[in-house]
């Protein structure tokens, strides 16, 4: 396994480093939520869930910042972000990784580097799966 | 579309899904990027990134990419029905260029499809987010399951 420099352009299988987070929303913390809603750890857990859900957004915003890392600029203008929520999902305060791998970078100029991308958990599941891409150019 | 559920059994009851009208617009849905919000997403998702806060390769700080991306969806929903209950299953942007801190932020959805899937009923939202000059700064694409309530499966499911 090779690590990306954010000096050359990647190749298939390249790794970006992983961020590891602890997961919050501050929803959660601060709120009270109706006994029909996800953001409820009984409601949740009756319908096979380990606890109240993380919202998509906080999530997504995770995934977003290693893309920001790795492309700069360039993220803000020709970044594209398509993730997949599956499951049993994320809860609060679970510690997580975000990593991406280079599936492809397609040819053009700039090229356009496509990664799969992922959330893992500690006990190694990973609720969100998708991919990010972006021009490769105005790297930060 | 050919959705399947037993007679009389609604699994969303708090929208439900023969009230979604495919084609209905939604929105718009605005909110102020101040310092304050930019401050607070960075504080909540721990991403000091000073571009945020400073200077920045667009001059003065810009909005995270991922601000209220994936919520919109759920605001612009929220605005017909009650949203309490849904759970963001899909999400996808393409960003467009950065939002200058201290704009507002204007999204206009519209429900691009619904459908069930393994019993369970979505509905699809695109929309997108414009600074307050006009310039569209995201395009996305949201499923959204309505409810964890699961009816049976059966073979007439719209997508598998």
């Amino acid at each position: 396994m090779t690590t990306v420099s954010e000096a050359a352009v990647p190749q298939p299988g390249d790794q970006l480093p992983g961020l590891a987070k602890t997961v919050f929303q501050r929803a959660i913390a601060e709120r009270e939520f109706s006994a029909d809603s996800i953001h409820n750890d009984d409601y949740t857990r009756a319908h096979g869930y380990p606890g109240a859900l993380i919202s998509a957004y906080v999530l997504a915003g995770y995934m977003s910042e290693p893309m920001v890392s790795f492309f700069g600029a360039s993220w803000f203008s020709s970044g594209e972000l398509a993730l997949r929520f599956i499951g049993k999902g994320v809860q609060q305060g679970d510690k997580v990784t975000c990593g991406a791998s280079v599936r492809e970078v397609q040819a053009g100029s700039p090229p356009r580097v496509v990664f799969d991308v992922w959330m893992e958990k500690a006990d190694g599941a990973r609720p969100v799966l998708g991919t990010a891409s972006a021009l490769l150019g105005g790297q930060s | 579309m050919g959705h399947a559920r037993k007679e009389g059994h609604r699994l969303s009851t708090l929208i439900p899904f023969e009230s979604i009208r495919v084609g209905e617009e939604l929105g718009p849905f605005e909110v102020l990027v101040s310092e304050e919000a930019v401050a607070q997403y960075c504080e909540d998702w721990a991403d000091a990134n000073p571009w945020y806060s400073g200077p920045s390769p667009f001059g003065g700080p810009v909005a995270p990419p991922a601000f209220l991306a994936g919520l919109a969806c759920f605001r612009l929903l929220g605005s017909k029905f009650n949203a309490r209950a849904t759970i963001g299953a899909q999400t996808a942007h393409r960003n467009l260029a950065p939002l200058p801190v201290g704009q507002r932020m204007i999204t206009k959805g519209v429900i691009a499809d619904k459908y069930v899937k393994r019993g369970l009923e979505y509905v699809v939202i695109t929309s997108t987010s414009y600074a307050e000059d006009g310039t569209p700064v995201r395009e996305s694409t949201d499923h959204i399951l309505l409810s964890v309530e699961r009816a049976e499966v059966t073979s007439d499911d719209n997508r598998q």
